[in-house]
């Protein structure tokens, strides 16, 4: 599967210096630099030179990117996606910060994605020659790297489609209706072999629900708590068990509101791994497999 | 310290006093009232929105226009978790947006608002 995974978020904050504090502090990010009215940040285990992008004025998403391995990738999704009908664009080398050439798409859900095969290279904090095996000193909650985001529109299963039939992606799990009616409510999508790199809920026209950073364990969740009751980080859901993947959570807001979230656990998956299909009558159990209840402010906050 | 008149759909006024620099959200959290909407608390999905009656307040970090547009910013509105009364305020929410859930701290800040509008003897 050509995707690699996905690269990088790039949101609007409205204020910088605040949304600086809580990205490179309270998560743990590294600093990269800035160009314009955006700042760049990486997680410590990432080896190209951003995986978050912060730009100055307003909320919500500004375009997510995901790397793909060739040039001759890029050129076949190409094909594949005009052949779908949906609108892309070339991208010239620079026009994104750091990024080479690549091929923007125009999602069915109002989203711009980037594919894109070269981001400069800095490297990981711990090298690549006779490494130690973690970062001595935390930082916050010292995430290694962007790991998903859900994003929202008005047609999922056009979009998931979209996914599947042109750029190789997988299902892993499905939201339906019911079994009679069948209505996609959300789909979780994955390129390599965790169980999502993107996922879509079924929603406002455009919209981002949240974007997620990788955490080793359920002790590490834990910790998160800990370090956003410091940082006065409003807690929008968990520390819990996801039903739906089974990943274990916590979910927060930046300081412009934009929901972060932190996950871990979940399953290894590959093209012929089954896709698990949950019914809207179990959704209280999708959604946290420990509180099995709906939690409103998940439902309704999207930027 | 300012004064809040808080008044949720036609229930009877609340008066809660205000904390030097604390957002509308702060001070009716600390007096033991809590959104039924509790969203993002960081001024990014709205759902805090309330009506300014009279009074001023600031907002303590921006706001986006696509969440409060500026004519409903000119009619009064404002969002709760991002205001900050600059002296005595009126704000009206919509009914049942808020309710009180923690009676033992609405007591102690209405003692502290008694305190606070007392007559210094």
């Amino acid at each position: 599967m050509s995707v690699m995974r996905l690269g990088y978020v790039h949101v609007r904050v409205t204020d910088l210096d605040d949304a600086s504090r809580h990205y490179e502090k309270t998560l743990g990010l590294q600093a990269m630099g800035q160009e314009g009215p955006r700042r760049y940040f990486k997680g410590w285990d990432e080896f190209d030179h951003h995986s978050v992008v912060i730009e100055e004025g307003g909320v919500g998403l500004v375009k997510l990117g995901m790397k793909v391995s060739s040039a001759d990738d890029l050129t076949r999704f190409e094909a594949n996606l005009a052949r779908f009908g949906v609108t892309t664009e070339r991208m010239a080398a620079g026009e994104s910060h750091k990024v080479g050439e690549g091929l923007r798409v125009f999602l069915p859900t109002g989203q711009t994605m980037e594919l894109y095969t070269d981001m400069e290279y800095v490297g990981n904090e711990l090298g690549t020659l006779n490494p130690h095996a973690v970062i001595r000193d935390p930082r916050g909650l010292t995430v290694p790297r962007l790991d998903h985001m859900l994003i929202a529109g008005e047609d999922p299963a056009l979009t998931e489609r979209m996914f599947t039939e042109c750029l190789d992606f997988h299902t892993s799990e499905r939201l339906i209706t019911d079994i009679e009616t069948n209505d996609l409510v959300a789909t979780w999508l994955f390129a390599g072999q965790t169980s999502h790199d993107i996922a879509l809920i079924k929603g406002e026209q455009g919209k981002l629900h949240h974007f997620a950073f990788w955490l080793e364990d359920w002790q590490s969740i834990l910790r998160a708590g800990d370090v956003f009751a410091y940082d006065d980080t409003p807690v929008d859901y968990g520390p819990t068990r996801h039903g739906i993947t089974r990943g274990t959570t916590v979910y927060f807001f930046d300081p412009a509101g934009n929901r972060n979230e932190v996950f871990t656990g979940s399953y290894r998956c590959y093209a012929d791994t089954p896709t698990i299909t949950w019914t809207m009558d179990t959704f209280p159990r999708a959604l946290s497999a420990l509180q099995r209840e709906v939690n409103e402010s998940f439902l309704t906050v999207f930027t | 310290m300012p004064v809040m008149t808080l008044q949720i759909g036609a229930e009877p006024e609340v008066r809660l006093p205000v904390r030097t620099g604390e957002t509308i959200d702060a001070a009716f959290t600390r007096a033991g009232y809590a959104r039924r909407r509790k969203g993002c608390r960081r001024g990014g999905c709205g759902q805090c929105l309330i009506t300014v009656l009279d009074g001023s307040v600031t907002d303590d970090r921006p706001v986006a226009d696509t969440v409060l547009p500026p004519a409903r910013r000119a009619a009064g509105g404002a969002l709760a978790c991002r205001a900050v009364p600059l002296g005595d305020v009126a704000v009206r929410a919509d009914a049942g947006s808020i309710r009180c859930v923690s009676p033992l701290q609405r007591e102690l800040a209405l003692r502290e608002l008694t305190r606070i509008t007392s007559p210094e003897s």
